[in-house]
């Protein structure tokens, strides 16, 4: 008899605690959280800011969202360009990355937190710098150049790195030169 | 007759290699006499302690993920990793069991005491709360404020001197003083945050006249 008690009030305690969890998981799920979205395709196209012998400055602006439900932090936004020197050896890339609603020129994101809803901008600048001191010679055939918009977000849930990419394109890096 | 005037002092960034008297006695002796009261923001104390941390440090406990959800997201103990670093100084379960105090307390319309209970949780800044390059870092509250505005008081011969937790949304509070000062009065003084939360680098306020503001009140 004791033994049937037992077991009934453990099956009852594992019960509550069973309903009680997923009542928690059911209010974490409408609660939700912060959701960032790097709206890559509608950046600007890439302009060519600066232009010397040597050296090609070109510069894009990338809007993004915060789509979640909750508010959410941007602890660290960096840009991180893939040329591999098997596809093309002859420039040396320089890039940075800045919030256009706090600019600074040091390449340092300082934590910005964003309520749902909000948006926010970043400027990415790419510096080609030509190692035979001919930069317009050496991007004749510059290729389609990816760029990692990589960031750190921190909200109610664990932090977490996630990237978007954009592209320099060959395409774009030509005109900017016949407009120059 | 004397009249009460706020001095913000512009410092380097401070970190944990800084001593946090010899920072105020470099930066600010030459501005304070005797009758002047040295306040110190809290936050660059903690730093100067090296009380501080990184959500990328912390691994984050079942206490701190279920009791998160139920704290306004504003709060620094709405994040996951500002809860943990509060948990790790005031122990999982009181954090947990006064958190239950304090919903019960609220109940009968009695706000605060969670936060009351664990000190922690209401010093303790999330990321963003303080100027680069700790903006990433989790800053606790300072160690022993008292004895620190004692010490600061001792070494610049002032009036007096303490340790204060203001924000620009009207919060003030002394943490930590010299004996023989009022934390109240000094908050209020203090209310319209003369340090500056963001990148003003001036951690140092003065409050000129004090001794002779208290005792032309008298």
């Amino acid at each position: 008899m004791l033994l049937y008690v037992l077991i009934n009030v453990v099956i009852a305690v594992i019960g509550i605690v069973a309903v009680l969890y997923l009542l928690f998981r059911l209010f974490a799920w409408r609660q939700g959280d912060a959701r960032f979205i790097i709206e890559a395709r509608r950046r600007k196209p890439f302009a060519l800011k600066e232009l010397t012998e040597d050296t090609a400055v070109f510069e894009t602006e990338v809007p993004f969202y915060n789509g979640g439900r909750q508010l959410g932090t941007i602890m660290d936004f960096y840009p991180r360009t893939l040329l591999p020197r098997e596809q093309y050896d002859k420039c040396i890339v320089h890039s940075q990355l800045a919030n256009k609603d706090a600019e600074r020129d040091d390449n340092y994101w300082e934590s910005v937190i964003y309520n749902p809803g909000d948006h926010g901008k970043i400027r990415v600048t790419i510096a080609l710098v030509s190692k035979n001191h001919s930069i317009r010679e050496d991007l004749k055939t510059f290729p389609d150049m990816p760029i990692d918009l990589v960031y750190q977000v921190v909200s109610r849930s664990e932090w977490y790195i996630h990237k978007a990419r954009i592209t320099l394109k060959a395409t774009e890096v030509q005109h900017e030169l016949e407009m120059h | 007759m004397a009249e009460l005037e706020l001095i913000p002092v512009k410092t380097r960034i401070l970190t944990d290699k800084d001593d946090i008297v010899d920072v105020i006695e470099e930066y600010a002796k030459k501005d304070v006499g005797p009758d002047d009261i040295v306040c110190s923001a809290e936050s660059v104390v903690a730093i100067t302690q090296r009380r501080y941390t990184r959500p990328e440090e912390l691994t984050p406990s079942w206490q701190a993920r279920l009791m998160r959800r139920f704290v306004p997201g504003e709060g620094s103990m709405a994040s996951l990793y500002g809860m943990q670093a509060a948990m790790n100084l005031e122990g999982e379960w009181k954090m947990l069991f006064c958190f239950i105090i304090g919903f019960l307390a609220k109940l009968i319309s009695k706000t605060g005491v969670w936060y009351h209970l664990c000190r922690q949780a209401s010093l303790t800044d999330d990321v963003t709360g303080t100027m680069p390059p700790f903006d990433k870092c989790i800053v606790y509250g300072p160690a022993e404020p008292d004895k620190v505005a004692e010490k600061i008081k001792q070494r610049l011969g002032c009036y007096g001197a303490c340790v204060a937790d203001v924000n620009d949304l009207k919060r003030s509070a002394v943490l930590g003083h010299s004996r023989g000062l009022d934390p109240k009065e000094i908050a209020k003084i203090l209310i319209d945050n003369p340090f500056g939360n963001a990148s003003q680098k001036t951690p140092i306020v003065i409050i000129k006249n004090y001794a002779k503001f208290v005792k032309q009140g008298k």
